[in-house]
């Protein structure tokens, strides 16, 4: 009888640790599955995406064209008339010269202030890390063209195709004009957008925030980036005429 | 020998159906308690073959060893060093030397017996 009895406990130890054991391996077996699936839909959604962003841009393109065909249209209807040809021209030559950042312009946007680092270095730390460097402000400007903005200046220095951001020793070179910090950046675009463009967890904002430097965004409802002041002048590049 | 195993079944439908999830940071942790639970168990069962079963060993070898691998691990990626490696291969070996004790003792008992007939 002794036997039996000890034979009962024993048997119900090994059922409460094999009961366990089940629901460990249950929910090993649940937890590490979930992470392998977790890949295909990652997979299916960056696809969406992919799609979504065609489609956009065709639709886009389409109405482009369209856009196209009425300019036609008109050119086609004033050549007739014989007048009107100077008005259009005038209307493009605006939008050129807008769009070569020949003009003031306003609208919602973001104004994003950098500072070099409050923090006091440590004695063997390089000093470096805790200024603002000309691929910090790249990569601010990539981030920002990237959500879309229409126009950016850097401390009233418009960004152009053909402008420069380029170490000058301790302050930076902009359109050959050389500023220093704090650095004032105007981009006008989608101000939400924008703002959490910087914003992104690890984004820009957080590793310049890593090494102390001073960063402020700030979303405004109006605000103006300066026109490129400089001239332009082409001396190697001649456009191609003739042809295609 | 019957109720354990439906102990086990059991034990897995639950946690197949309480929808309980570790998170991926400490599923290293789990696996690791997890291997020491089946080593202790597999051990018990051999134990059980040879006759020196205990009850008291059994149900703390299980607990400490699962807790204390977990524990092992973790203190291992604190101080940088890949300590679960060390666990898995180390209940790793002893599993698979439980595994080859009670072959050898089950092969034993199945000769002894035909040899009876």
């Amino acid at each position: 009888m002794g036997l039996d009895m000890m034979k009962t406990k024993t048997q119900l130890t090994l059922s409460f640790v094999a009961l366990l054991l089940g629901l460990l391996i249950a929910v090993q077996l649940r937890s590490t599955s979930g992470v392998y699936n977790a890949m295909p839909d990652l997979r299916v959604t960056e696809m969406r995406a992919v799609l979504m962003e065609t489609i956009t841009q065709n639709q886009l393109l389409t109405r482009e064209i369209e856009e196209a065909r009425d300019k036609l249209r008109q050119y086609e209807a004033s050549a007739m008339k014989g007048e009107g040809a100077l008005l259009l021209i005038q209307k493009e030559l605006d939008s050129a010269r807008m769009l070569a950042g020949l003009v003031d312009v306003q609208g919602s946007g973001l104004v994003i202030t950098l500072t070099d680092s409050q923090v006091s270095s440590m004695p063997g730390d390089n000093p470096n890390v805790y200024l603002v460097h000309d691929e910090d402000l790249l990569k601010l400007v990539n981030v920002l063209s990237a959500a879309g903005a229409e126009a950016i200046s850097i401390n009233d220095q418009r960004l152009l195709a053909t402008s420069e951001i380029h170490c000058a020793g301790p302050t930076i070179s902009i359109n050959n004009v050389r500023v220093g910090a704090p650095f004032v950046i105007k981009a006008v675009g989608n101000a939400e957008t924008l703002e959490s463009a910087v914003r992104m967890r690890d984004g820009i904002v957080d590793t310049l925030n890593f090494y102390g430097i001073g960063i402020q965004v700030k979303r405004e409802t109006n605000l103006v980036v300066p026109a490129f002041k400089r001239p332009i002048r082409f001396d190697y590049a001649q456009p191609v005429t003739g042809g295609k | 020998m019957l109720l354990p195993i439906i102990a086990l079944l059991i034990g897995f439908t639950l946690g197949q159906f309480a929808g309980l999830r570790i998170p991926a940071a400490l599923a290293t942790y789990m696996s690791v308690a997890l291997l020491a639970a089946l080593d202790s168990v597999l051990g018990g069962v051999r134990a059980t073959l040879e006759g020196t079963f205990d009850d008291m060993i059994f149900v703390t070898g299980f607990f400490s060893n699962a807790l204390l691998a977990a524990a092992l691990a973790f203190l291992g990626d604190k101080l940088g060093v890949n300590l679960y490696m060390a666990a898995i291969f180390a209940f790793g070996v002893r599993l698979f030397q439980n595994l080859a004790l009670i072959r050898r003792i089950i092969v034993a008992r199945i000769s002894k017996w035909y040899r009876q007939k």
